[in-house]
């Protein structure tokens, strides 16, 4: 493969010309999630756990970040709900989601100094980074115009353009997930080899979750008892997760992995009380909302009337182009 | 797309992915940067063990209570590693004894619903695990690590 082939396809999978609405709607949704994973959150209970147990992480550690008070935390706390929402709806949106990224690291963060840090909710700060840096409110965003409207008519019809400013972002989070999956497998083979697979720890996993956690069936224990089911099963899950950087190159491989990946991630949930829903907020990305949209458009004229219209765009294109 | 914002993106894409290849290679993690090695060390089956905060209750001879989880400063998840670190870091003693006063700070906060408590103890419970799990309830064996107690008048 020459330079300018490899220049081409980097072009082409970052910033190849596409609409604002996918982009706009996984704004939407991402915010909406933030909303129900920490809307109800107690954080300044934090404050009042004895400082024993406070290990801080090294961002907490090298920062000097305090603990802040209960109340302060509250106030905290609430402060970012109001920007989670404003985000989510695209009101003010750079001063918003700039508050949201950053109380959110905060807060996210706090909760990881008591002795476990999780891994899920990492991927969620990344993401709103991202968003931030990002032309997310060029689609379904609230305008000031002659009144609160989503953003038909209230987003400048040169913005609705198809852009790679579109694009990059949505990519970056398929980088992300990718980071993601291909390290928890390359983790495996670096701190176990083969014998991940080969020692039958599946099933051990499987029916020691049932001591330290409370799994909602006990499938768990029925699968463990057959290795002909888990020898297998965890040669996938190793393969699945090595695997899936083909979905960047390869549509036919998103179209396998991804869902086989969040089927294996709620098998997680019903076979051993581990759940992953932090997860959802990077799959809403790798569902194609330029074709549901544009299929809802078709269908249901009626119930999309809030999205920007092809004529908006179309005239955007003709008066100005990309 | 102007050139100069394209190549923002691409030290994004830079710094984005060397900062996990470099956990991953590291075996370490910066949060929210981590090489998500959960479950990646292969341990032998057949035994489970964990630490436990469990109260000693005031006034009635001593019985032990579970703690539920709203009577603890994290979750049942996070005390289980917390403890652990804990007890690693020889830390624990102190750990029990500040846990109890705030056992006892939250229970006049909410105004008495709690058992008042004399004391706390970390075990290390054992299993013997079988692959029915009906022994979940009931540790094959328990190991005392610490006992903080309330001073007289607290």
């Amino acid at each position: 493969m020459t330079t300018s082939n490899l220049a081409g396809r980097w072009e082409r999978f970052w910033f190849s010309p596409t609409g604002p609405e996918a982009l706009g709607l996984c704004r939407v949704l991402f915010f909406a999630l933030m909303l129900t994973y920490f809307g109800g959150v107690d954080f300044g209970r934090f404050a009042r756990v004895p400082s024993a147990f406070f290990m801080p992480i090294p961002l907490f550690e090298y920062l000097h970040l305090p603990v802040l008070s209960e109340a302060n935390l509250r106030r905290l706390a609430a402060v970012w709900n109001v920007s989670l929402v404003l985000s989510c709806l695209g009101v003010m949106l750079r001063p918003s989601m700039v508050v949201s990224w950053v109380i959110g690291v905060y807060l996210i963060g706090l909760q990881h100094n008591f002795g476990k840090t999780n891994h899920s909710d990492a991927a969620l700060i990344l993401v709103m980074g991202i968003l931030t840096l990002s032309r997310c409110g060029d689609a379904f965003a609230l305008r000031r115009g002659n009144r609160w409207a989503w953003s038909r008519d209230a987003v400048p019809a040169r913005r609705q353009a198809h852009s790679g400013e579109y694009r990059w972002p949505l990519r970056m989070v398929w980088v992300l997930t990718t980071m993601i999956f291909m390290a928890a497998g390359l983790a495996k083979l670096r701190q176990s080899g083969i014998y991940w697979v080969t020692s039958n720890f599946l099933a051990t996993l499987l029916v020691n979750h049932h001591y330290s956690h409370e799994p909602p069936t006990r499938w768990g224990l029925f699968l463990a008892r057959f290795p002909i089911l888990t020898y297998p099963a965890a040669l996938g899950i190793v393969v699945l997760e090595l695997s899936f950087p083909l979905t960047l190159i390869s549509a036919a491989a998103r179209r396998v992995l991804v869902p086989a990946m969040f089927l294996s991630q709620v098998a997680f949930g019903l076979l051993m009380g581990v759940w992953f829903f932090h997860f959802l907020a990077l799959y809403l990305v790798w569902v194609p909302w330029d074709k549901l949209l544009a299929a809802a458009r078709v269908s249901r004229p009626s119930l999309v009337a809030f999205l920007p219209s092809r004529a908006c765009r179309s005239r955007a294109l003709a008066g100005r182009g990309n | 797309m102007t050139a100069p914002r394209k190549r923002f993106v691409g030290i994004l894409v830079g710094v984005l992915v060397s900062s996990h290849m470099a956990c991953v290679a590291l075996k370490g993690e910066v949060w929210p940067f981590c090489n998500y090695a959960m479950y990646s060390s292969v341990f032998p089956g057949g035994k489970w063990s964990t630490l436990k905060l469990v109260g000693v209750a005031a006034g009635d001879g001593g019985s032990e209570v579970e703690l539920a989880e709203d009577q603890l400063p994290v979750t049942d998840l996070v005390m289980g590693f917390a403890l652990r670190r804990l007890v690693r870091d020889g830390r624990v003693d102190e750990a029990a004894a500040q846990y109890l006063q705030w056992h006892l700070d939250e229970r006049r906060r909410n105004g008495s619903k709690w058992r008042a408590l004399r004391a706390v103890r970390v075990y290390r419970l054992h299993w013997a695990v079988n692959t029915a799990a009906d022994n979940v309830d009931s540790p094959t064996d328990r190991e005392l690590l610490v006992e903080a107690t309330l001073e007289e008048g607290a």
